[in-house]
């Protein structure tokens, strides 16, 4: 393993900085105040002699990012923090919501919205978060496509963000469905007989979603289960994935960007 | 639901049934069908399926005839019985969802489920 880089020191002005221990302090037993001002550290060496974390931290921080680097290159973080934000808006929203098909459901999410402190705000962040999350997807792709960020040795994170993409469509479709009003239902309805109209599996794809031949009260738990247990862990453990390999190889620079020739490398001139 | 009428309803797959109950479940994706008068024809809203009298397809992207249902006539009543889907000759076929060709090919390729109750 090479030798990681050290933390750089604080750009402080030299006044500021904590003047280098007098000679008599660090010689005998160091008294309370000492120990608090260590406390902090104390705990941290403790962490990191057992873990050896703050390899990781620079490992995962610290990284040489090629020349040309820029603002393109924030839209895969920013789908981050738009799953995030959707993460934290949609665990307020689940200590409210009621998946029950008799009228519960639309009444749980009626009193989110007209009743309940800053309920209409987390709700609507939720909503065109959403569609936020899905727009930002679409960008951080074709940023990959068109900077050609897909290629060796970054073919694995491509299909992985493929499965991302394909999993922000699921949480869409199964997330439509909560309200359960009217438009809720209906577009659940056409959205089921899409699925249906795939030859062969179809018919059984359909099935499954609905809990059954036809949409009745398995159908909104299902997809609350969908929406809020299974998908969001699959997309967590896949936005693992996708960090770590973006961390393991790196960034591109973009196409437009030449290498700088090494003057060894060059060919005379004959 | 209608009275049967050997008139309009000249298909030989329907001469046993006294009366006729069309479902108004689009072929098409599923959403709900109404008569318009106007026009003498179901017409679905959402992505504008248009049937005749007999549930045929006229119009739009529905890819078969409007589900029936099982009637029979108990006293006075008239009752309904469960779904069955039909083909562009009004054939008979287990239940299948909007969306599922069932004429030719189709019928192999959208199979009958365990999950549908068949005719």
């Amino acid at each position: 393993m090479p030798k990681l880089p050290k933390l750089p020191a604080p750009p402080l002005p030299s006044a500021l900085q904590a003047p280098p221990p007098r000679p008599g302090e660090q010689n005998g037993a160091a008294g309370p105040i000492e120990q608090a001002k260590e406390a902090g550290t104390t705990v941290v060496d403790w962490v990191d002699e057992r873990t050896s974390l703050s390899g990781t931290g620079r490992w995962l921080l610290f990284r040489k990012v090629p020349k040309g680097t820029n603002w393109f290159y924030t839209l895969g973080s920013a789908t981050l923090f738009a799953f995030l934000s959707q993460a934290v808006t949609g665990v307020f929203l689940a200590m409210y919501y009621r998946p029950d098909p008799a009228g519960g459901a639309y009444e749980s999410i009626r009193h989110v919205t007209n009743e309940v402190f800053l309920g209409q705000f987390v709700r609507g962040m939720h909503k065109w978060g959403s569609s936020v999350m899905v727009i930002l997807v679409f960008l951080h792709m074709g940023r990959v496509f068109f900077f050609g960020a897909y290629k060796y040795p970054r073919e694995l994170n491509w299909v992985i963000g493929v499965v991302l993409l394909i999993l922000t469509m699921v949480m869409s479709f199964t997330g439509y469905l909560l309200p359960f009003d009217q438009r809720a239902y209906w577009a659940t309805i056409v959205g089921v007989n899409i699925n249906g109209t795939g030859p062969l599996i179809g018919p059984y794809l359909s099935d499954f979603l609905r809990g059954g031949g036809e949409f009745g009260a398995t159908t909104l738990s299902r997809f609350y289960a969908i929406h809020m247990l299974l998908v969001p862990g699959l997309i967590v453990a896949l936005i693992g994935a996708h960090l770590y390999l973006v961390t393991k190889l790196g960034t591109t620079a973009p196409p437009w960007q030449k290498a700088k020739e090494r003057a060894e490398l060059l060919e005379a001139e004959v | 639901m209608r009275k049967f009428n050997p008139k309009i309803d000249t298909d030989p797959y329907d001469r046993s049934s006294r009366y006729i109950a069309i479902s108004s479940r689009c072929a098409h994706l599923g959403c709900p069908v109404r008569w318009v008068d106007a026009a003498e024809r179901f017409i679905c809203p959402c992505h504008g399926g248009v049937y005749d009298l007999l549930g045929k397809r006229v119009g739009g992207p529905p890819v078969r005839p409007l589900d029936r249902f099982y009637t029979r006539v108990s006293g006075e009543a008239v009752q309904i019985g469960p779904r069955f889907s039909v083909n562009s000759e009004l054939r008979r076929f287990s239940p299948r969802d909007p969306g599922e060709p069932i004429d030719g090919i189709g019928q192999y390729l959208y199979p009958s489920r365990p999950t549908a109750q068949k005719p």
